[in-house]
């Protein structure tokens, strides 16, 4: 069944169609959802949430851009939305104070499962803005428009969840040698 | 880190516990719809009670305790003293009079109201009475009649004394209704206008009781506590024209919209020329029109054809030549684009009556919340059209309009209305809210209860 068939189906409240698209993409997004989150509890509360938002909006989808971009931009809303309630702080820095690592070769020697337990150890500010623009691919301006906060904000969160990273990674490997 | 470990992160799958299911999500939507749905239920309710509190706020209040008893005086002129009457509260059916034999009544009697002075404090007092404020009556029995009767609760009356109880005063200032006697250098009466234009709007209201120097009538303290009350049918029309012909749009629409609506209304009559009510209407609007959709396509055309190549001395030889050209060229796509709509609502309307040169003229204003009963076809705009379910979808409308109020018999009159109509409804499928503007025509019939 192709992407339209499927968003056609859901429009017209098929079962059928609505499963398949859950068991499609339930566990990308949880994955998605568990990077952003504090615990599996409050990522898969994030999932069903986002769920129901991709079911009761897909009519809106004009299929400008690809089915699962979208529903990942959902499911981040979602998280934000969790993250938001907890109220996470998120401090600003001077846009040039921030020195970004052009190039780290030591994470490229990490597998998916301990790049993932890295990410999930990051303090909650850092994580949301480090997943929206490292990995989901977020600009800092929509970051910033997204969480409510501002770009300089989000550029130094960004910044310190490299660095963060980094020392991490110097602690793991200090640890193995 | 690699484009490949960025991928391999995104492209990740965890499971869940099974506390997460499709099921679990759909029971989930279920809940959130019926919660939306109640709240749309709630809002409207809401909405109808406020409309109803309002209407039932500002009509008569028989049984205000404020200024319940006050002191009227009952002269035929400014100048005499005379005794007081002491009006009861409106529930007692009947008024006391204490008035004096000696004091009587001429046909050359003052005006109750006689000048704009003496409105405004009606009006204040009124006002205060409205807040609650007790009013005292005035000490000074030499204050001006007009003062003094301003004093008067909702529904106090003074009668002048004499062999004919004749009706000095008719409605308090409270109810805004305050009548005045036919002989009258002027009056503020009913709804707020001179006699000229009030016969114009309610030629029914110059025939009244009160306007009347006939006894009054034993059972005429009924009247009293009649709100004045108007019922209203009205029909308005109008359209709206959808035209995009850009060849720089991909869509272009070319139709028109029209609506007819049709109600039924009670009007309360809140004096000054203000009314409000409520009421019950049905509505249709339709679109007829037609749609171009172009697209920009591309596409490539692939020649061949075989040359035959004779060189001398060679062997003849054919070569296969193939040719690319690639062109790019409009696709139109045209088609016709028809829906309906159909809805009830509850209009809460507003009307303010203003004389205007000779003759009336009245500015309305609604507000109509309502459920479709019928959505079919696809409906269209400058930019889109998109199908229609068949569902129940809370709409929204409002009407503002202006028009001359004319007199047909001495109960109707027929206010003609030029209008402007906003229609709007939900979509069923997008849940997103459509909204048109419609100008056009109106026509009220309005009759005194």
């Amino acid at each position: 069944m192709t992407e339209q068939e499927l968003v056609e189906g859901c429009i017209k409240e098929d079962r059928k169609c609505q499963e398949i698209l859950w068991s499609r993409y339930s566990q990308k997004l949880f994955s998605l959802a568990m990077r952003y989150c504090q615990n599996q509890e409050e990522a898969e509360d994030a999932l069903m949430e986002s769920f129901v938002k991709i079911y009761n909006n897909l009519p809106k989808f004009r299929f400008q851009s690809n089915l699962e971009t979208w529903m990942r931009r959902v499911t981040v809303n979602a998280c934000i939305n969790k993250i938001r309630a907890r109220k996470v702080s998120f401090d600003s820095i001077d846009d040039k104070a921030i020195d970004l690592p052009s190039n780290d070769k030591a994470f490229e020697r990490l597998h998916v499962e301990q790049l993932l337990k890295l990410v999930g150890l990051l303090p909650e500010g850092y994580k949301a803005v480090f997943n929206m623009y490292a990995i989901e691919g977020f600009s800092h301006r929509e970051i910033a428009q997204t969480m409510g906060i501002d770009e300089g904000t989000s550029r130094s969160q960004f910044s310190k969840a490299r660095k963060a990273l980094q020392s991490m990674l110097e602690k793991l490997e200090g640890g193995e040698s | 880190m690699s484009e490949f470990q960025w991928d391999q992160l995104k492209e990740a799958e965890m499971t869940y516990s099974s506390r997460v299911s499709f099921d679990k999500v759909m029971e989930m939507r279920e809940e959130k719809k019926k919660r939306r749905a109640l709240f749309w239920w709630f809002s409207s309710a809401g909405l109808l009670l406020v409309g109803l509190g309002a209407f039932y706020m500002m009509g008569p209040k028989p049984s205000s305790s404020v200024a319940s008893q006050v002191a009227l005086k009952s002269s035929s002129s400014f100048n005499e003293p005379s005794e007081s009457a002491v009006a009861s509260k409106p529930e007692k059916t009947e008024l006391v009079s204490n008035s004096t034999p000696s004091a009587k009544t001429t046909r050359k009697s003052q005006p109750i109201v006689s000048s704009k002075n003496h409105e405004s404090t009606l009006n204040r007092l009124s006002d205060k009475l409205a807040m609650g404020i007790p009013v005292e009556a005035p000490e000074d029995r030499d204050a001006p009649w007009g003062n003094q009767r301003a004093t008067a609760s909702y529904f106090d009356r003074a009668y002048e004394s004499g062999q004919n109880n004749r009706i000095a005063m008719g409605y308090g200032a409270e109810g805004s209704a305050l009548m005045g006697r036919k002989d009258m250098a002027s009056h503020v009466y009913s709804l707020g206008l001179t006699p000229s234009y009030a016969e114009w709007l309610d030629p029914f209201a110059l025939r009244h009781e009160y306007f009347d120097d006939r006894l009054l009538p034993d059972n005429d303290l009924r009247n009293r506590f009649k709100p004045n009350l108007y019922a209203e049918f009205s029909a308005y029309t109008g359209s709206h024209n959808a035209i995009n012909f850009d060849n720089r749009d991909n869509l272009s629409v070319l139709g028109t919209q029209y609506h007819a609506h049709y109600q039924f209304a009670i009007l309360k009559d809140l004096g000054n020329g203000h009314l409000a009510g409520l009421g019950l209407a049905y509505g249709e609007w339709v679109g007829n029109g037609q749609y171009r959709d172009r697209r920009l396509e591309t596409y490539t055309e692939i020649d061949t054809f075989h040359v035959v190549v004779m060189i001398p001395g060679n062997p003849v030889q054919t070569v296969e030549v193939i040719d690319t050209n690639t062109f790019t060229e409009w696709s139109e796509t045209t088609g016709t684009l028809n829906y309906k709509i159909s809805k009830v609502s509850i209009p809460l309307a507003y009307r303010k009556y203003l004389p205007l040169g000779k003759s009336v003229w009245r500015l309305s204003a609604q507000l109509c919340p309502g459920m479709t009963t019928r959505t079919e076809g696809s409906y269209f705009s400058r930019t889109e059209y998109l199908p229609l379910s068949i569902q129940r979808q809370f709409t929204f409308d409002g009407r503002l309009a202006f028009g001359p109020s004319v007199p047909v018999s001495n109960v109707w009159t027929i206010v003609l209305e030029p209008n402007l109509f906003a229609q709007s409804f939900v979509e069923a499928q997008t849940r997103v809210a459509k909204a048109k503007l419609f100008s056009g025509f109106g026509v009220s019939l309005v009759g005194k209860l």
